[in-house]
């Protein structure tokens, strides 16, 4: 085919520049994603160490902390107040949006997008590239924030005007919120440019035989996730804005009122600072979705390859999946019960973040019905997979208590919000993410990791999250509240006391964990065991490229898919699993001549969708054929 | 601490902490010297205490910085110089924009972040903190001395032994912890070389699920056990008993699912653990067992919904708050304010543009915001009066520059820059249109007569520092911000509601528990109630606290009378002329 001309044609250009760096291939790319959010995710997690010790140690000397973070945060080596915020707002902001956002959707929906959908490469490469480097470039931005003299944005992640407006109400708002909002307005166009382009991809370039209905659950998941991004994420940016407004040039969008201890009564009037917590919260909920659907994406399909059964309910799968992301739009006010809003609208936004349960509740039930019976192979990756469903179910029941509006007022910032979100979202969708490096280590870079190594590696990760999070709930319970430097204030939190040492030296625990990772990780990529093109014995069309990953990925024609992603231990097989371009005899001419029903007769696999919705999705959006 | 004794694997983690640990020093007990001439005795240091943790608190500790830098040593460094401290405390914005060397050092120490105004601390009261400060402390206060409080849970331990034992540990550890990474190096390599298992991985994890499924069981339930006897005790408020049985339900509605699926969860994977010449049961879907588990989750989740609606309305849009008595809490950085209605029983009005130290919530007074006219556009003279000697102080800057190195060179370079750029000037210059701004706003109000907020009302409010409730009478909370967002946080009240600058918020409750009673429940006599700062608002947000106290009628009486109007003395002078003289200079001037 032409195309394949054309790409043997440039391949042999490639300098080391062009190849490793300013690289156009989807796959590089997503290695590129995948580096830097790891990066991004050690130096997160090192911040949370940090201020975990102040909190279970909160007047012990850390010659260490002194070291590190110089004589002026961490005087005597212990944090300094104001220190302690920054830290708790950059662990925030890094682990949300550049680990959780751009680490994982970004690796995987650079890696699986065109290799699962059968595509040379993305839509468009360039704008692939420029997203990559706006990215980096936000990175850069962020972490050099915490260089300036009156230390990085410190008011909490959700950096709530009028606090984070004004440059004299706490340090961390001056230069350190300026690059903030830089870095976060970066960090949108990148994720904007990526977003447009996954979507794109995905409408037009499947391979031939490759309809909606027959995606793998990675890729909706990826797909769906991309049209969060690119719905929420521009509100964001138009509050980020008016927030700069405020900042720099005098306006009043967020503040009125306001009587500061050191500039006394500002001539701000009439704004509104709930306008932007509606703002931010209208991408912040639908963020923590971003955040954990390629995570699920990505345990689906895990799940569905070492259980060596189809998924259970891919239908029930991908309308969930539309359910989740259609409601996330409306249940922002679940985090503004009590800041004020009517309370009318709260009533409103209590019933529509309790229904979001019901498609998280489905998800959950289809995949222990997917471990049913099955034949499960432990691999690194389904290990993952499984601590993933295990931190969704804990994680999603106390989300039931926060989405009630009720039981809001009493735990609302306390401890058991931050027990709820670390589980729900940040270990869920970590495990996600380490789940899917794990799997498609061996599409990156040709070899396997070491297994005993990612044994260690999950039940230290496993066993140590759940000691930091769970006692959390309880904290709450009590009614400590979060973005506490010392539990001084009362004395009951004393009681507290050896349960947040205990929370620290698991969290110490867990990043020892993480060594083991990243000692893996690297070291694989050159001492790897060769992985062969196919080790998981899966059957979606990544596992058809050869090992040397190449350009342009297939070094012929572009595979046609016969099947979709799901057919593992058919009976009418003999081997456990099918992949999806193995023609059945006699169809592939008459594969779209043919209506749906007679494809089923004609091929031996049994009928396994009840399709009545998706012919519907199906006709309309008919696959591409190259 | 008991549960420490109790429970061998946490006295373990905690004896690996306490390897972290310094010794706590003891507190001097006797003042040695007299402060500013004066000799301290009990009750002053005593007073200097109470006001120390209403005033001061929040941002100062004695050792270590909070907000403010630690207060030991501070009667050491200003001995010579009282009279200046004294000024700093009352009003540090008004010596910083004098020019004083030292009070702009210092302002720039901490990036600009200024000390509250404390004029209405009288220069006894302030004595008496130095001498509270001097004395080092009371030993009792948690919020003053944090070392004491905390590290006096610990049991003490011989230093240098424990230190060398866990340096054994923490070897010996890493050294286990090594051993095991190449064993399993090693064993990789060898199966990779000869193409099989060495050891059953599959197996092994399978019966680690299992493992991990029983441990994490267990822990769930003796966490509870031991945690349960922390939570809060039933609610002292008459909403928050009818939350607690929503909270209950709703653990009845979750508690069954985490166990039924963690145990399906781990208990699938155990089971159907890969075996040789086995294949899995061929299963993509079950339509009726898919609605099962959708109309399920939904039917429950509905009736939670409806609880949760009904309550909501119940506790947030009742028509009852317009009948209950109410009073105003007032957040600022970093501490709380509250302001009874007086014997009028309204509440007058404020407004953020009348805060000046004597009047620290703004409320409405015609006298007072005359006089704050007249405050204001002093400040604007010495602010102009600043401006036009710049030139002359970059001149003075300039030629201290000599002979300095280092940081202390760079620095001087960067504050010889602020002046040159400007920037120095440009602050200056803003800060005057926007007190500007303030006096055009200010005698904009007073010239209106319908709809004024001068009405009087507020002239007998009482503004106190910590809430007094009566018993089984509803109350309705009216926030108001003075900076940024609090959030008012009372839990055992399961009360809370965000306090935000501009939108005035509220919240009714009744409080149905005496501090003596919960006293009683709590079996800790000197238990209070506190009112804490729950949204993030600042680096000293941590320390923000109101004390509550809940009593009969006849106590709150007894209290309320004790506390001072606001403007008391002033009623009858501001009836008497409706318009004063500085209005009238004002209004010419317009």
């Amino acid at each position: 085919m032409s195309s394949s001309v054309a790409h043997a044609e440039h391949h042999h250009k490639e300098t080391f520049l062009s190849k490793y760096v300013f690289s156009m291939d989807h796959k590089m790319i997503s290695k590129q994603f995948l580096i830097t959010g790891i990066i991004m995710g050690v130096i997160g997690m090192a911040m949370s160490i940090a201020f975990r010790l102040q909190l279970a140690y909160p007047d012990t000397s850390f010659p260490i902390l002194e070291w590190f973070f110089g004589s002026k945060w961490a005087p005597d080596g212990k944090l300094d107040a104001g220190y302690y915020m920054a830290l708790v707002t950059m662990h925030g902001t890094i682990m949300v949006f550049y680990v959780l956002t751009a680490g994982l959707s970004g690796t995987f929906a650079n890696l699986l997008l065109p290799l699962q959908i059968g595509a040379r490469d993305m839509a468009s490469p360039f704008m692939n590239m420029l997203s990559y480097w706006f990215f980096l470039l936000s990175s850069i931005v962020l972490l050099s924030s915490l260089f300036v003299e009156t230390g990085p944005a410190s008011g909490g992640w959700t950096i709530y005007p009028p606090l984070s407006a004004l440059p004299k109400a706490m340090p961390g708002s001056g230069m350190g919120m300026t690059l903030w909002l830089t870095a976060i307005v970066l960090f949108i166009v990148s994720s904007l440019l990526g977003g447009i382009n996954y979507i794109s991809t995905v409408l037009n370039m499947r391979t031939k035989g490759m309809s909606m209905t027959r995606l793998p659950l990675t890729v909706w998941a990826l797909f769906l996730t991309a049209v969060l991004g690119l719905l929420s994420f521009p509100v964001l940016l138009g509050g980020g804005l008016l927030l700069l407004f405020d900042r720099g040039f005098g306006t009043s969008f967020y503040l009125s009122d306001i009587y500061l201890g050191s500039a006394g009564a500002l001539e701000h009037t009439g704004g509104s600072p709930i306008l932007f917590q509606h703002l931010f919260w209208f991408l912040g909920h639908p963020e923590v979705y971003i955040i954990i659907m390629p995570a699920l994406g990505i345990t689906s399909e895990i799940i569905a390859v070492n259980s060596r059964k189809p998924i259970f309910g891919y239908t029930a799968m991908v309308i969930s999946l539309m359910g989740i992301a259609f409601l996330s739009f409306i249940v922002w006010g679940h985090h503004m019960f009590i800041t004020g809003m009517n309370p009318l609208l709260g009533a409103v936004f209590l019933v529509t973040t309790l229904i979001i349960a019901v498609p998280s509740a489905v998800k959950t039930f289809n995949y222990l019905a997917t471990l049913w019976r099955g034949n499960i192979r432990f691999t690194n990756a389904m290990m993952f997979a499984i601590g993933l469903v295990s931190f969704f179910i804990s994680g999603g029941l106390t989300g039931i208590f926060l989405g009630n509006a009720t039981l809001d007022i009493q735990l609302h910032d306390t401890y058991f919000v931050v027990g709820h979100f670390h589980i729900v979202m940040g270990c869920a969708a970590i495990f996600g993410m380490l789940a899917g490096i794990y799997h498609w280590f061996p599409k990156m870079f040709g070899r396997m990791m070491n297994k005993p190594l990612g044994y260690i590696h999950f039940w230290f990760t496993f066993i140590s999250a759940y000691l930091v999070f769970f006692p959390m709930h309880f904290m709450g319970l009590a009614g400590v509240p979060r973005r506490y430097y010392a539990f001084t204030l009362l004395p009951e939190y004393g009681v507290w006391f050896d349960v947040n040492v205990v929370m620290t030296l698991a969290a110490i625990l867990g990043g020892i964990a993480q060594i083991i990772f990243l000692y893996n990780f690297f070291s694989s990529i050159f001492i790897g065991k060769r992985s062969g093109t196919n080790p998981w014995q899966a059957n979606t069309l990544e596992w058809t490229t050869p090992e040397e990953r190449i350009h342009g990925n297939w070094p012929g024609e572009i595979p046609t898919v016969y099947r979709w992603a799901y057919d593992y231990s058919n009976p009418a097989y003999e081997e456990d699993f099918m992949m999806q371009n193995v023609p059945d005899e006699g169809v592939e001419e008459e594969l779209f001549e043919t209506p749906k029903t007679k494809i089923n007769k004609t091929s031996k696999k049994p009928k396994t969708e009840a399709v009545t919705l998706f012919t519907l999705i199906k006709n309309w959006l008919k696959p591409n054929t190259i | 601490m008991s549960i420490i004794i109790k429970n061998p694997v946490k006295l373990l983690f905690v004896l690996f902490g306490l390897f972290f640990f310094q010794n706590s020093q003891a507190y001097k007990n006797k003042l040695t010297r007299p402060i500013d001439g004066i000799e301290g005795t009990d009750e002053l240091i005593k007073q200097g205490s109470e006001l120390f943790s209403a005033n001061c608190a929040s941002c100062h500790a004695l050792k270590g910085k909070v907000v403010g830098p630690a207060l030991e040593g501070v009667i050491d460094k200003y001995e010579e110089d009282y009279a200046w401290l004294n000024a700093w405390i009352k009003n540090s914005q008004k010596l910083v924009k004098s020019g004083d060397e030292r009070a702009v050092a210092i302002y720039n120490e901490y990036n600009g972040q200024a000390m509250n105004i404390f004029e209405n601390l009288k220069d006894e009261e302030i004595t008496s903190i130095l001498m509270w400060i001097d004395n080092g402390g009371d030993g009792d206060s948690p919020a003053a001395n944090t070392d004491e409080s905390l590290n006096s849970n610990q049991p003490v331990f011989n230093e240098s032994l424990f230190n060398n034992i866990n340096w054994a540990i923490v070897l010996l550890s890493f050294l286990i912890f090594l051993i095991i990474v190449m064993i399993f190096g090693i064993l990789e390599l060898v199966s990779n070389v000869t193409g099989r298992e060495v050891i059953n991985w599959n197996n092994i994890n399978a019966f680690m699920m299992l493992v991990f499924l029983i441990g994490f069981f267990g822990l769930v339930i003796y966490e509870y056990n031991i945690h349960s006897e922390f939570l809060l005790p039933e609610s002292a408020s008459e909403h928050g008993i009818e939350m607690d049985k929503m909270m209950k339900w709703t653990w009845v509605a979750t508690l069954p699912v985490f166990f039924i699926t963690q145990f399906l969860l781990f208990f699938f994977s155990f089971k159907y653990r890969q075996k040789p010449g086995r294949k899995a049961y061929f299963l993509s879907h079950n339509n009726n067992l898919e609605y099962v588990w959708t109309l399920v989750p939904a039917v429950v989740l509905a009736i939670l919904v409806s609880g949760g609606f009904k309550m909501w309305n119940k506790i947030l849009r009742s028509d009852d708050s317009k009948n209950a008595k109410q009073i105003e809490v007032f957040a600022y950085q970093f501490g709380w304010n509250a302001r009874y209605p007086g014997n009028d029983g309204k509440l007058g009005k404020a407004n953020y543009n009348l805060i000046n130290g004597i009047n620290p919530l703004g409320v409405a007074n015609r006298n007072h915001a005359n006089e704050l006219i007249k405050e204001l556009q002093e400040d604007i003279y010495s602010m102009e009066n600043t401006i036009s000697k710049l030139p002359k102080e970059l001149a003075k800057l300039k030629s201290a520059l000599g002979g300095r190195v280092g940081d202390d060179h760079e620095a001087h370079l960067r504050k010889i820059d602020s002046y040159e750029s400007g920037d120095v000037e440009n602050d200056l210059r803003l800060t005057i249109r926007a007190r500007n701004t303030q006096i055009e706003r200010l005698t904009g109000a007073l010239k209106i007569n319908e709809g004024s907020m001068f009405t009087g009302e507020g002239d007998d409010d009482q503004v106190v520092q910590e809430i007094h409730l009566i018993k089984d009478q509803p109350i309705r909370l009216k926030f108001r911000a003075r900076d940024v967002i609090h959030s008012a946080y009372l839990p055992y009240f399961r009360t809370q509601m965000n306090v935000v600058p501009g939108l005035p918020t509220e919240f009714t409750f009744t409080p149905i528990k005496s501090t003596e009673e919960m006293r009683a429940i709590k079996g800790d006599p000197e238990f209070d109630y506190y009112l804490i700062c729950n949204k993030i608002c600042g680096n000293a947000h941590f320390n923000m606290k109101m004390k509550v106290v809940v009593e009969d009628e006849a106590s709150y009486n007894e209290w309320i009378k004790q506390q001072t109007s606001l403007f008391a003395e002033e009623n009858t002078k501001a009836e008497d002329s409706e318009i004063t003289t500085t209005e009238k200079e004002i209004l010419a001037i317009n």
